[in-house]
């Protein structure tokens, strides 16, 4: 189990997570949505060790977290220039035999014996996802791992996601898109200024998808209706 | 409207200058400075006493090599006038200070005149384009080791220059200075791989097998000495008595490694580009490769133990448990 205690973080003067505690359980995929500037991806850089935490723990298993037990896919991808997208997955699966990158690649198409620089938005993000495969880590973070992907990339990702589950294994991902989500977590964790407010369970998504159309819904009306009656008049 | 625009160029070029002033560290500034001090007065003895203008054209061609290796084509076609303006202008300021100095102290008219003609034309050329079609076919280069990755890009991204001066430096190794020049340029080649910052994911996967810093050290040592392994060849059979030349060119280019090393590993923020490495490396080289290396190697010692261990501390951040 992965369990985060207390954690807070800064930017400057900003406090980005409060005392978040929540944990994740193994053999499960746990959404975690929330507006921009909730702290989801702050949550990611935190756990994974590109930002440290003011206070807080994270666990897992009780042994405090290091970033090798995590394999992270990032927002926007970054790619070492002239790299060919084989030698990166080449470098991500050093020391294990069993990543056929070819075999891998059938999923994709991707050209591999290319600068990856040439690649577009999507293929990149297809190749950071292979990459995240090969490394074969016990927790996989993908922060927005649907954009910018086309809408067959996505179900494949989703399968692909689906077929990672294990109990050996913790999956988390974050998205805009609430389809995204519901399609594939057991639990989604709605983020909101710093905390895990709630958590649902599968049944209740509905419950979350409606919570998020009546929290978009107060924050915009007044600005709608003024807008809209201007047109109007 | 050039006129306008020098001022807001200008400023943030020394915004810039403060910013790498920050880089490298208040401290070491300090401790660097009555290094630099001897190593300026040395500089001005050589100018006194010399007919020929070798610092300038020393300067010229370092100048050209930084020229070449510029990254800022988008943002200043972004800006309303030619780029040429902004070259001419940049090394124009850039170049005033030494020109002064030399102009002033020893009166000597004729390297700030290489200088300042040389920074001139160097300004009206315009900086090589990076990602054009013409690059689409760059080698694979599979046989160089992949944790030498850094290389196999580099390699990728100037292939035909380093092929051009590698075909050259054969051609013509009959001459003494020739290998000699090699070894400077295709150091100064070597050492610009080193100007991009791989994910955190790669590091990790070389970070704990072996002493990473050390490592990545001796990788770049023994992948530059085997690609230059020809020349040297050449040069132990047609000019065997200097040998010590080519031993100390050999040395210098691995100092010059470690510092880019050390400098890009001291300042990993994943995902991020050294904005600074330029500079750094200009300077290295213009400390490392000068006749006057001696008077500054004490400075280039101090720099790279900080270098270091400010390396090992960035990496320790963001590789150890949290």
């Amino acid at each position: 189990m992965l369990s985060i205690e207390n954690l807070t973080v800064t930017y400057g003067e900003q406090e980005v997570l409060r005392q978040l505690s929540t944990r994740f359980e193994y053999n499960e995929i746990h959404g975690i949505v929330g507006m921009n500037g909730a702290g989801k991806t702050t949550l990611f850089n935190t756990l994974y060790g590109f930002k440290k935490a003011q206070n807080g723990r994270i666990l897992l298993d009780g042994a405090v977290l290091d970033s090798r037990q995590i394999a992270f896919l990032e927002t926007r991808n970054y790619f070492y220039p002239y790299l060919h997208g084989r030698e990166y997955l080449q470098l991500l699966s050093l020391g294990k035999q069993d990543f056929d990158i070819n075999e891998w690649n059938r999923l994709f198409d991707l050209p591999l014996d290319t600068p990856v620089d040439q690649y577009s938005t999507g293929m990149k993000k297809k190749l950071a996802f292979m990459g995240m495969l090969a490394l074969d880590r016990p927790i996989v973070i993908l922060d927005e791992p649907f954009n910018g992907v086309d809408v067959e990339s996505n179900e494949k990702i989703r399968q692909i996601l689906e077929r990672i589950r294990s109990p050996k294994r913790i999956i988390l991902l974050s998205s805009h898109i609430m389809g995204s989500l519901t399609g594939v977590c057991d639990r989604i964790s709605y983020l909101t200024k710093g905390e895990m407010s709630r958590t649902f369970l599968q049944k209740d998504f509905g419950q979350l998808e409606e919570m998020l159309q009546e929290l978009i819904r107060q924050q915009i009306e007044g600005t709608l209706d003024d807008l809209f009656g201007k047109i109007a008049v | 409207m050039v006129l306008s625009i020098i001022p807001v160029v200008l400023n943030i070029r020394v915004k810039q200058c403060y910013r790498l002033l920050k880089e490298i560290g208040l401290i070491l500034l300090v401790l660097v400075a009555p290094i630099a001090f001897v190593g300026l007065m040395g500089v001005l003895e050589v100018v006194a006493r010399n007919e020929f203008p070798e610092v300038g054209i020393y300067v010229t061609v370092l100048l050209f090599f930084v020229h070449l290796q510029r990254r800022d084509h988008n943002f200043l076609k972004q800006i309303p006038i030619r780029s040429m303006w902004i070259y001419l202008m940049e090394y124009s300021f850039a170049l005033l200070p030494v020109s002064l100095l030399f102009l002033l102290l020893v009166g000597d008219w004729k390297n700030p005149l290489v200088m300042q003609i040389g920074g001139l034309l160097i300004g009206l050329i315009p900086p090589a384009r990076r990602y054009g079609k013409n690059w689409l076919r760059s080698p694979r280069l599979n046989w160089f080791p992949l944790d030498a990755f850094e290389w196999r890009c580099g390699l990728r991204k100037n292939w035909f220059f380093i092929g051009l001066v590698y075909v050259l430096g054969l051609l013509l190794a009959k001459f003494v200075a020739t290998t000699l020049l090699i070894v400077i340029l295709l150091a100064y080649g070597g050492a610009s791989v080193y100007n991009q910052i791989e994910g955190k994911e790669i590091i990790e996967q070389l970070y704990f097998q072996k002493p990473f810093l050390r490592t990545k050290t001796w990788t770049a040592f023994w992948v530059f000495n085997a690609f230059l392994a020809p020349h040297y060849l050449l040069f132990l059979l047609l000019h065997t008595q200097y040998w010590y030349l080519l031993l100390v060119a050999i040395i210098v280019a691995f100092l010059l490694f470690c510092v880019v090393i050390f400098y890009k590993y001291a300042n990993f923020f994943p995902g991020r580009v050294l904005v600074n490495h330029q500079m750094i490396l200009a300077i290295s080289m213009v400390a490392l490769f000068s006749p006057l290396m001696p008077v500054f190697l004490p400075g280039i010692l101090i720099y790279l133990f900080v270098l270091w261990q400010r390396a090992h501390k960035n990496l320790q951040h963001y590789y150890a448990e949290h």
